[in-house]
């Protein structure tokens, strides 16, 4: 049955690479680093790739590896990415533990290479992928599968589409609050400063909750500063209480700037592995009555 | 072997310059499982092969399973073609068995009752163990 298996796999990974562009070194990778080449194309092929959602695990997969599109190529990168593809998809199977027998075939290679001319040198980055496990590469993220613990029906619809906004209406009944109203909507905006928007609120009438709040953030690619991250926000909530009218408003904003890290998967995805081991944020929180929380952290 | 292979259309396929071939078994008893991976790395200079050996057990089917060891061992010069064809074609029936072999001097090296480099010769055997007549 293995060698049933593994025939066909590598033939194929053979036959997709069949419009590459030519590359004069293609198994000296150094050769392109050596050259000052930039990366080109980042490209997975996989049986499965029809598959929309193996399709967003990939981009997932993608943005966590040390080497990045339009980064100066270099080898460790390289080295170091390709093993953090094959260990993303030997993880176990979604059939479980107990399937008797599993085969991941992963394979890296250069193609599409960009030599001569006025072009710009450009090598694309190409890994294949087959596994007897259908969806090796679905298995979620920590905050993913929190949120589908949580909203399984909205996180499903989220992973498979990609939507500018998203509305959720929010209805219920409560002792204290009576029957409350409101809803949720969140709007990602294409710009470059604003990059989302979110508001909430809910009222009945004994209570109003409301929630504002928009951010953003930038790749500034400076030496100290690879990723900033901003964010301001509104926060107003008005509750029952006997004989007494409750209500606290509030405006707030976040700044973190970071120089590189991997350690946490939201918000340093975008930085490189591979510039330097370590990593620091900046954050300052402030809100109308004064700095809340300003603080600096090396991790 | 040459360095690109040649298509009909005249376009160029890249040989890839890491290939990664990983077997997991599970013991029919549910209570062992291996995980064994060839790794080629390719320079300008020659292909290396090396072999990652990695045994976990439970005591308990129901249970998850928990690392015993996991050795990495670099593939002897001498079998780059005995891993070639294995990547190529898979595990044969000597391998299989010499598979389970290298899992149980694994445990008696974590035991004690042997010793790494007998664990790690065993691993490393698998690929030795492939039978001249299996498709190379």
């Amino acid at each position: 049955m293995l060698t049933v298996t593994v025939t066909p796999v590598l033939f194929l990974a053979v036959v997709q690479a069949g419009f590459a562009q030519v590359c004069s070194h293609p198994r000296d990778p150094s050769f392109y680093e050596t050259n000052s080449y930039t990366v080109g194309k980042i490209r997975f092929y996989s049986p499965f790739g029809f598959f929309l959602v193996v399709r967003k695990r990939f981009d997932v997969l993608k943005a966590s590896l040390p080497i990045k599109e339009d980064d100066k190529y270099s080898i460790e990168a390289y080295d170091q990415s390709f093993r953090k593809v094959d260990e993303a998809v030997k993880e176990d199977s979604v059939f479980g533990e107990n399937v008797p027998v599993k085969i991941v075939v992963t394979t890296g290679g250069i193609e599409n290479c960009h030599e001569g001319g006025d072009t710009p040198k450009t090598v694309d980055v190409a890994y294949r992928i087959f596994s007897t496990d259908p969806l090796p590469v679905i298995h979620a993220t920590p905050e993913n599968r929190q949120c589908a613990t949580e909203k399984p029906a909205t996180t499903i619809a989220q992973q498979n589409t990609t939507s500018y906004f998203k509305i959720q209406p929010l209805l219920s009944y409560d002792h204290t609050y009576r029957g409350v109203g409101g809803g949720d909507l969140e709007l990602r905006i294409p710009g470059t400063i604003v990059n989302n928007f979110h508001l909430s609120g809910a009222g009945s009438s004994t209570s109003l909750s409301l929630d504002a709040d928009f951010g953003g953030s930038q790749t500034p690619h400076l030496r100290a500063l690879e990723v900033v991250d901003y964010h301001c926000g509104y926060h107003y909530l008005e509750g029952p209480a006997h004989n007494l009218r409750l209500a606290e408003g509030s405006v707030h904003a976040r700044f973190t700037g970071m120089h590189c890290g991997t350690k946490r998967t939201d918000l340093h995805s975008a930085c490189s592995e591979s510039s330097t081991p370590g990593a620091f944020g900046l954050t300052l929180l402030a809100s109308t009555t004064g700095w809340e929380e300003a603080f600096v952290s090396v991790w | 072997m040459s360095n690109n292979l040649q298509a009909d259309s005249g376009q160029q396929m890249t040989r890839p310059t890491h290939v990664s071939v990983t077997f997991k078994i599970v013991t029919p008893d549910q209570l062992r499982k291996i995980v064994f991976t060839l790794s080629r790395m390719s320079d300008a200079q020659n292909d290396s092969w090396s072999v990652m050996f990695e045994l976990d057990e439970r005591a308990d089917a129901t249970k998850d399973f928990q690392l015993v060891i996991q050795l990495q061992v670099d593939v002897d010069h001498n079998d780059d073609a005995n891993a070639a064809a294995t990547a190529k074609h898979g595990m044969d029936s000597n391998q299989r068995a010499q598979a389970l072999v290298a899992g149980d001097t694994a445990k008696d090296a974590k035991t004690g009752d042997a010793t790494l480099n007998d664990a790690k010769a065993d691993a490393a055997g698998v690929v030795s163990a492939r039978d001249q007549n299996s498709p190379a």
